[in-house]
């Protein structure tokens, strides 16, 4: 036991939790895990060329940094306000009520599931291929391309496999999220590595040696013949459009509110590592959609989309129409092939890990909350690893694929990026009425949360100009009838449905919670600290 | 309703917006028993410094201050609501405080236990004319000289070591030792020695199964132990994966519970370890803290009929 001056200001004695906190550093590289900067370009490029003909991608990704940067900044201030609670459930429920704070996580675990299941079909129907045929299984390669039922078969060992890493325990799930974050990363590297030092006439050459000749000008051609075409008219509102594909590669890097309380001046080191994370990953986004641009060749990559939305068969490409499925056509090397190739495949499998962990996680904080039953709350005996929910997560995913593979999940996906939309409106209307309503927490809170510009907090301004870019955003997937393909009456009433579902959830949650013998606003019942 | 309501919360750190909003939780939550489970001296002292012409110098919240003495009552009080000790000094002594940790750790102990007595005299009077019962075992951060205070309250009783008749009905052992820390705090020991003075407790119980476990350090592995892992410069371990997490409870404490099967196992300690979790038939709670934002994490339980009828984790 210890008593010592830290500063001028005051003194501490050590106790129980006052650790050497995190540095900027620390957190910075926490939070940069979760950009995901190659499947991001593989995203944006397999649908933004498809659903926004014409549209400059580098330039939407450009366009897009000021509404990441808003949004990043809230997520700090709401951070350093609160640094030990974390997340948007918390301050949603603190700055509203406990009931919308509720919905925007439901809300928010869906959309995770949903993510979930098509990062699997990812995995099952776009990066296991690669591999394979790089490591020399041909044969599996071209099973998985070409039998429709293989993703959903591949699905399930795929899921067994991971509620087996989840239930070996926390350890394991790190180990295993560490080993593939590397191999993710190495492979990413070089794949933007050959395109940085190589140059579209040597993939135009690799491309029409494997596929024959001519076949590079031969697909471009085949896509304007289906009826692709780009307008000069439509080409500058498409390229503010695509900031919706943009937004969606920019979102993660705020997460680190979740371990906020480690976190060493938290209102400085937030802020540093939000907008750094975001800072570097900008520039590897543009950097990268430009690479893409110079090395494919505009053409080719917007008539790939095209196909692959249309007729994805009709490309004849061994090994699937995605970018990330171009590496055979990119370098001769084996060994590159194979790096790049298993790096993309990591990549899927690194992110359902803590696209797993949230999942588990939320349905703990559901169930001490008595909002859903204790079972799920259940730990392993031996490993006390959460079988329960780990379980029950793989099922709803499970279900999820289902769905996405049987309807026209694609439309209802973007729908649901939509109503995401909305639920970042609540979040921004969260940060705008905060100061206001918990006038208690805001007036302690580090100077930097309580700074003004024009008579108004920063953390009103982040909510105002979040509001605003989560409003475009919404308003780009709900009226652009060509987001998606089709977006339907019923895919976007059913997308709807899981945002609202929850309020009557609640309602029905917290009848059986009362009947039960406890009043369930006592959850929330503010004290009077006179 | 049938039954005793008992409401739990932990870990305030000196916080005294968090502990008149644990006094204040009687009557809010119509709770008959109000149970505080260790670790309620803060760990900060704001040195406020006599300047010239009445005037004292401070800094709080990142902002250095100069006020008149006239208006330093405001600012004390903001600095004990958010979990400070203010402390009045001279900037010769500040220098002194600043060189010797031993008068440091004297003038610590002098603040800590002052205000725990303050606290103690605050809560007889909110508490006695409602008839809530009240108990406040002082937990591993906090001094053994915090125990003196309890001796002169005439209603807050600290069941450290002891049996406690919980509204005469209820038997309730209690210990604020932990295992041991990286911080080697006041209250702290060994495994075997926490096995002891717990197994010492469970044999004056009438009947375990029908008891309540109030033990500062929850059980170890159980999900609501899980804290941050720290290395040999008491830092987190971290890296792109985020913080990694390890459990820290006491296997002493496991051990009891899973070996007697006590009605209920209230704990603390770990503030960001919030649950509720069954070890057998055993409901163990940690209602985790977060004293820093003034928030009062608690749980709200309500028995009837020697068993837990129902719980609910609360957020004041």
């Amino acid at each position: 036991m210890a008593e010592k001056a830290v500063s001028k200001g005051f003194f501490v004695r050590d106790a129980t939790g006052l650790v050497r906190e995190l540095s900027w550093f620390d957190t910075f590289l926490a939070g940069f895990g979760i950009l995901n900067v190659g499947l991001g370009l593989v995203q944006a490029f397999a649908y933004a060329p498809f659903v926004f003909p014409g549209g400059n991608i580098p330039i939407a990704f450009i366009i897009a940094i000021p509404g990441a940067f808003f949004l990043g900044l809230l997520n700090a201030l709401f951070t350093a306000a609160m640094p030990r609670s974390g997340g948007d459930y918390v301050w949603v429920s603190r700055s509203i009520n406990p009931l919308w704070g509720f919905a925007v996580n439901f809300f928010a675990t869906f959309s995770v599931i949903a993510a979930a299941a098509v990062n699997i079909w990812y995995f099952d129907s776009i990066f296991l291929a690669p591999a394979l045929h790089s490591i020399g299984l041909k044969g599996a390669a071209s099973w998985i391309i070409t039998n429709p039922a293989a993703t959903l078969i591949l699905a399930i060992p795929a899921l067994i496999i991971l509620v087996v890493i989840f239930s070996s325990g926390l350890q394991a799930v790190r180990k295993a999220m560490l080993g593939l974050f590397i191999v993710s990363a190495v492979g990413t590297l070089f794949w933007l590595g050959i395109m940085l030092f190589s140059n579209n006439a040597a993939f135009v050459n690799g491309f029409n040696g494997i596929m024959g000749a001519h076949a590079y000008q031969g697909l471009i051609d085949a896509a304007k013949t289906a009826g692709f075409g780009t307008s000069a008219a439509t080409g500058g509102r498409n390229t503010f459009y695509a900031i919706v594909y943009a937004f969606q590669m920019y979102s993660g890097f705020q997460m680190i509110g979740y371990f906020a309380g480690e976190i060493k001046r938290v209102n400085k080191s937030a802020m540093q590592a939000i907008m750094t994370s975001l800072g570097i990953g900008a520039v590897m986004f543009v950097g990268g959609a430009f690479l893409i641009l110079k090395y494919f060749g505009k053409d080719f990559v917007s008539a790939i989309s095209f196909l692959n939305n249309t007729s994805p068969a009709s490309t004849g490409l061994p090994l699937g129409n995605y970018l990330s499925s171009m590496v055979i056509f990119m370098t001769s090397n084996p060994i590159l092939r194979a790096v790049v190739s298993i790096g993309f495949m990591a990549t899927i499998l690194w992110i359902l890990l803590p696209q797993m962990l949230i999942i588990t996680r939320n349905m703990f904080a559901w169930s001490f909350d008595r909002l859903m039953p204790q079972w799920l709350a259940k730990v392993n005996d031996r490993t006390h690893s959460p079988v329960n929910a780990t379980i029950t997560a793989a099922v709803l995913i499970l279900i999820m694929l289902v769905i996405t593979l049987t309807t026209s999940f694609w439309a209802y996906l973007v729908n649901l990026a939509g109503v995401g939309a909305v639920v970042g409106i609540v979040v921004s209307i969260a940060a705008i009425i905060f100061p206001y309503r918990r006038r208690d927490i805001f007036e302690k809170a580090p100077s930097i949360v309580q700074k003004k510009l024009l008579g108004l907090p920063l953390l009103v301004w982040s909510g105002i100009f979040t509001l605003l870019t989560q409003g475009v955003v919404g308003f780009i997937c709900f009226t652009v009838p060509s987001i998606g393909g089709a977006v339907s009456w019923v895919s976007l009433l059913s997308s709807l449905s899981v945002f609202i579902v929850a309020f009557p959830l609640y309602a029905i949650i917290y009848a059986i919670i009362k009947k039960r013998g406890m009043d369930p606003s006592l959850a929330y019942k503010e004290l009077p600290p006179e | 309703m049938p039954g005793i309501h008992i409401f739990f919360a932990t870990d305030i750190h000196g916080s005294e917006t968090c502990f008149r909003k644990f006094l204040n939780a009687g009557i809010a939550y119509k709770a008959d028993v109000l149970i505080m489970g260790g670790d309620m001296t803060g760990k900060l002292i704001v040195p406020l410094v006599a300047g010239a012409k009445g005037t004292f110098h401070f800094e709080w919240l990142g902002a250095a201050h100069e006020v008149m003495e006239s208006e330093l009552a405001d600012y004390e009080k903001q600095i004990r609501m958010a979990g400070g000790y203010p402390y009045r000094t001279t900037p010769e002594e500040k220098q002194l405080l600043e060189k010797d940790p031993q008068a440091l750790k004297r003038v610590f102990a002098k603040v800590m236990t002052a205000s725990v007595a303050q606290w103690l005299t605050l809560a007889e009077e909110r508490l006695k004319k409602n008839r809530i019962e009240c108990y406040i075992t002082p937990g591993n951060d906090d001094i053994l000289q915090v125990d003196e205070a309890f001796q002169s309250s005439g209603w807050v009783k600290n069941p450290e070591g002891q049996i406690a008749q919980l509204k005469d009905e209820y038997e309730m052992i209690a210990t604020g030792y932990s295992n041991l820390t990286p911080w080697n705090s006041p209250r702290e020991m060994e495994e075997d020695q926490l096995k002891e003075r717990i197994e010492a407790m469970v044999q004056k119980v009438k009947d375990p199964k029908k008891a309540i476990f109030n033990f500062h350090c929850p059980p170890f592995d159980s999900g609501l132990d899980t804290a941050p892992r720290i290395d040999r410069t008491l830092k987190p371990v971290t890296g792109i994966t985020g913080v990694e997490m390890t459990a820290v409870g006491s296997t002493a404490v496991s051990d009891s519970i899973k070996r007697y099967q006590p009605l209920l196992g209230l704990h603390g300690h770990v503030h960001e370890s919030r649950a509720a979790i069954k070890i057998g038939s055993t409901l163990c709670v940690n209602p985790g803290s977060e004293y820093s934002e003034g928030i009062l994490r608690g749980c709200l339980i309500w028995l009837e009929k020697k068993k837990v009828r129902d719980y609910l984790l609360t957020c004041g």
